[in-house]
């Protein structure tokens, strides 16, 4: 019986690394000086917010204390409060005489990297901010002082880990607690929110016989991404490694984790758009897969296959110039706090883990704990973290090979039994075949002739069915020997990114290439376009609708042009034309269109069939 | 452990390997110049030059013949320059082509929503649409349009 390593030795072992970019303030962090410094609140529905743990009150013990309440009942944590006008001047006046090093700087703007009508549906979000719940302006100078406060009490760089079993995988679960999200106010993302939950899950094999873990997949949790898309083959060349410490690159403020540096485009789809977002998607769709336009274009077609334009553009920094925790680097972890067995402050606290703002987006409001949705809910990464990467339709590798050898024989058995199924069906219907042909000519026999009929087609059915399972059961079987082939020489006849449907990439050196013209335009296109509108309606209202159509021609021409997408503009514009064109002239000339059609139609089945005829 | 790859690339047709399609349209762009060239003398020809000068007021018909020899003559020039384009195997062909089937067609269409003289009814300028669409289909068959604008692979041994 082998001895495996405890809970403790195992994270340790393979700890990942956290790259941050330059500017980053908050880091992961231990959650007990957070929960000291919060106050807790709850939110009943129509009712003022009431206080029920003042700061400094509450502890980890006091947090897993049951908090029964109607429905509808929100509990949350606040770690701040908001600052005076000399808190906020101090706090500018450190930073100030700290930016010099430490300064992010943005790249290239998310908004020359996207189409216009996304970058309008942008500046329509942006505007909702006023409308909707949100995080303070100062909430983020707030959160850095009092996060600052704790770091100089003691400086510590802490995560919280998880060990368990599922499905032949043992799991291991690496939680990042960050006490602020600063993605909108410090690096022009979508949210701020108080407080951050992070995570990174590796899933190893375990070999009884020769006693050794390896390790064979990481998923690394990354905004909306689910499922296959999050997870990479331990080989894989994008997983960044040192030893058997996996490198991971957090977003600038999102604190989203990445496989590989750079500047990630990540795009936020609103509810309201789904229906726009689908039919677009259906419309390009048949452009592009049943009339193969754009095939050979310069961008390809997969190269923006699932952009939309309804969806808004953000961009997340993750260039790993900055901080990196981890083994060897700038800082090393501390001994980490275990969550298995599952503490009760992750079990029995329910709440959010900061400001709730009731923003109906849900975006600025706080994640709750580990265990938890914002609705209560248990997470999926947490009852169920091998069905999270999409793990739960595959065998250990160690597994793999006596799996095959296994699913073989099962289909080899059934295989069998169809076979002798089949047999046997067809000799019945053989029989009812002959018995059918002996009642033919007997007219007395008519109904029973039908009934048999009916059976016949029944069964023939049934048999045709059953030679189909047997067809598909054969290739089966060789595709699974194939395979079992492959595994026994050594070989993974599985492509290596084979299951990723969606991968999310750092944005291509081309797509950061954009100049500062394009960059200038990107910015002011949104309101030049809103102003031009509001002259026309002003001045010449009789020109409105040419107006519009000349003016969105000429943006759509520049925004073409700078994308480097000309061709595909042209084209466009020329086949729009075509089309109406072409209706124009139906409805001018339809009975005309209507008797050439008929003419041209009957000419050629006459000349189709007059050539046939003369052949014989 | 070693993996297979499954992907192959796509063969694109470079411009020299469709010559005669590629002449085929250079010379039915060339036909399309000579065509609006003499639909817009046809046009001019029907002007009563004395009756204009006589009025104090240029009538729209009048006006609207004018805006279109001054749209159509760069455009037939630019037609003459595409078809040698296309005639060459000059890349840039296929993209000038369809931009100026795209003007033609646009010209045509404001002149039927947008005018109010008698060309808004004129059979000629349906006759022009009807040619462009041809035109439009023919560069917009798969075989040519990647032919000359698809980037070229580089093929290696």
């Amino acid at each position: 019986m082998t001895t495996w390593p405890d809970d403790l030795t195992l994270l340790r072992r393979f700890e990942p690394i956290l790259s941050f970019t330059r500017g980053e303030t908050f880091f992961p962090m231990d959650v007990e000086p957070y929960v000291a410094q919060s106050s807790l609140w709850v939110q009943r529905h129509d009712r003022e917010p009431e206080q029920l743990a003042e700061r400094g009150q509450l502890n980890l013990e006091r947090l897993a204390y049951p908090y029964p309440d109607e429905f509808g009942t929100v509990h949350y944590l606040k770690f701040t409060d908001p600052l005076d006008a000399a808190a906020m001047a101090a706090h500018h006046a450190r930073q100030w005489q700290q930016q010099t090093k430490q300064l992010f700087h943005p790249g290239k703007g998310r908004l020359a990297r996207v189409g216009y009508i996304s970058r309008f549906v942008d500046a329509i979000f942006s505007l909702t901010l006023f409308a909707r719940g949100r995080v303070p302006g100062d909430a983020a100078a707030a959160a850095a002082l009092a996060y600052q406060a704790l770091a100089d009490q003691q400086k510590r760089y802490l995560y919280h880990g998880r060990v368990l079993r599922q499905s032949g995988w043992l799991v291991l679960q690496y939680w990042y607690f960050y006490p602020f999200n600063n993605w909108r106010s410090g690096f022009s993302g979508a949210n701020d929110h108080e407080s951050d939950w992070e995570m990174v899950c590796l899933y190893l094999t375990e070999n009884e016989q020769s006693g050794t873990l390896s390790p064979a997949w990481v998923a690394y949790a990354s905004h909306d991404y689910h499922g296959d898309d999050l997870r990479r083959r331990w080989d894989d060349p994008e997983v960044e490694k040192v030893g058997e410490h996996p490198v991971v690159y957090a977003g600038a403020g999102s604190h989203a984790c990445y496989y590989q540096a750079g500047e990630y485009l990540t795009e936020m789809e609103l509810a309201f758009f789904a229906r726009f977002t689908r039919l677009m998607t259906q419309f390009r769709t048949f452009w592009r897969r049943r009339l193969r336009q754009y095939e050979g274009d310069a961008f390809g077609v997969d190269e923006d296959e699932d952009s939309n334009i309804f969806r808004i553009p953000f961009v997340d920094y993750a260039r790993g110039d900055g901080l990196v925790i981890g083994p060897g680097q700038h800082a090393e972890w501390e001994e980490p706090h275990l969550l298995s067995p599952t503490p009760a402050w992750v079990a029995m606290y329910r709440g959010l883990w900061g400001l709730y703002t009731r923003d109906p987006f849900a975006g600025e409001d706080a994640p709750a704990g580990p265990m938890y949705n914002r609705d209560g809910s248990v997470r999926r990464a947490w009852y169920d973290p091998v069905g999270w990467a999409g793990l739960d339709k595959v065998p250990p590798s160690d597994e793999l090979l006596a799996r095959v050898v296994e699913e073989k024989r099962r289909i080899g058995e059934q295989q069998q039994e169809v076979q002798t199924l089949v047999a046997t069906k067809s000799q019945a219907l053989q029989s009812l075949g002959l018995q059918a042909a002996a009642m033919r000519t007997q007219p007395h026999l008519y109904k029973l002739y039908t009934a048999h009929q009916e059976e016949i087609t029944e069964l023939s059915q049934e048999v045709n069915r059953l030679r189909a399972q047997m067809a598909g059961n054969e290739a089966l079987l060789e595709a699974l020997s194939y395979y079992a082939d492959c595994l026994q020489k050594g070989a993974e006849p599985q492509p290596l990114r084979g299951h990723i449907r969606r991968a999310h990439r750092p944005a291509s050196n081309a797509k950061l290439r954009a100049s500062s013209l394009a960059e200038l335009w990107a910015a002011a296109s949104v309101g030049l376009l809103l102003l031009i509108f509001l002259g026309l309606i002003t001045i010449g209202r009789q020109y409105l609708l040419l107006g519009l159509i000349m003016m969105i021609a000429l943006f759509a021409f520049i925004e073409a042009s700078f994308r480097g997408r000309l061709t595909r503009f042209v084209t466009s514009v020329t086949i729009s034309n075509a089309i109406v064109a072409a209706l124009v002239l139906f409805y001018e000339y339809f009975w005309q269109v209507v008797e050439v059609g008929v003419l041209v139609t009957g000419i050629y089945i006459l000349w189709d069939n007059l050539r046939e005829l003369l052949r014989r | 452990m070693p993996s297979v790859n499954f992907i192959s690339k796509k063969k694109v047709r470079s411009p020299r390997t469709i010559r005669w399609p590629a002449r085929v349209i250079g010379l039915l762009l060339l036909l399309q110049a000579c065509m609006l060239s003499a639909i817009s003398i046809y046009f001019a020809g029907q002007i009563d030059w004395d009756r204009e000068w006589e009025d104090i007021m240029i009538s729209i018909t009048t006006l609207d013949i004018i805006m279109w020899v001054a749209t159509i003559v760069p455009l037939v020039l630019l037609l003459v320059l595409t078809s040698i384009g296309f005639l060459l195997y000059r890349r840039f062909a296929w993209l000038f082509a369809m931009t100026l089937q795209g003007l033609i067609l646009l010209r045509c269409l404001f002149i039927y929503f947008v005018n109010d003289s008698h060309l808004q009814r004129s059979p000629w300028i349906h006759l022009v649409m009807v040619y462009s669409i041809i035109l439009v289909l023919y560069l917009n068959t798969t075989d040519i349009r990647l032919a000359f604008t698809a980037q070229p692979v580089n093929q290696t041994k």
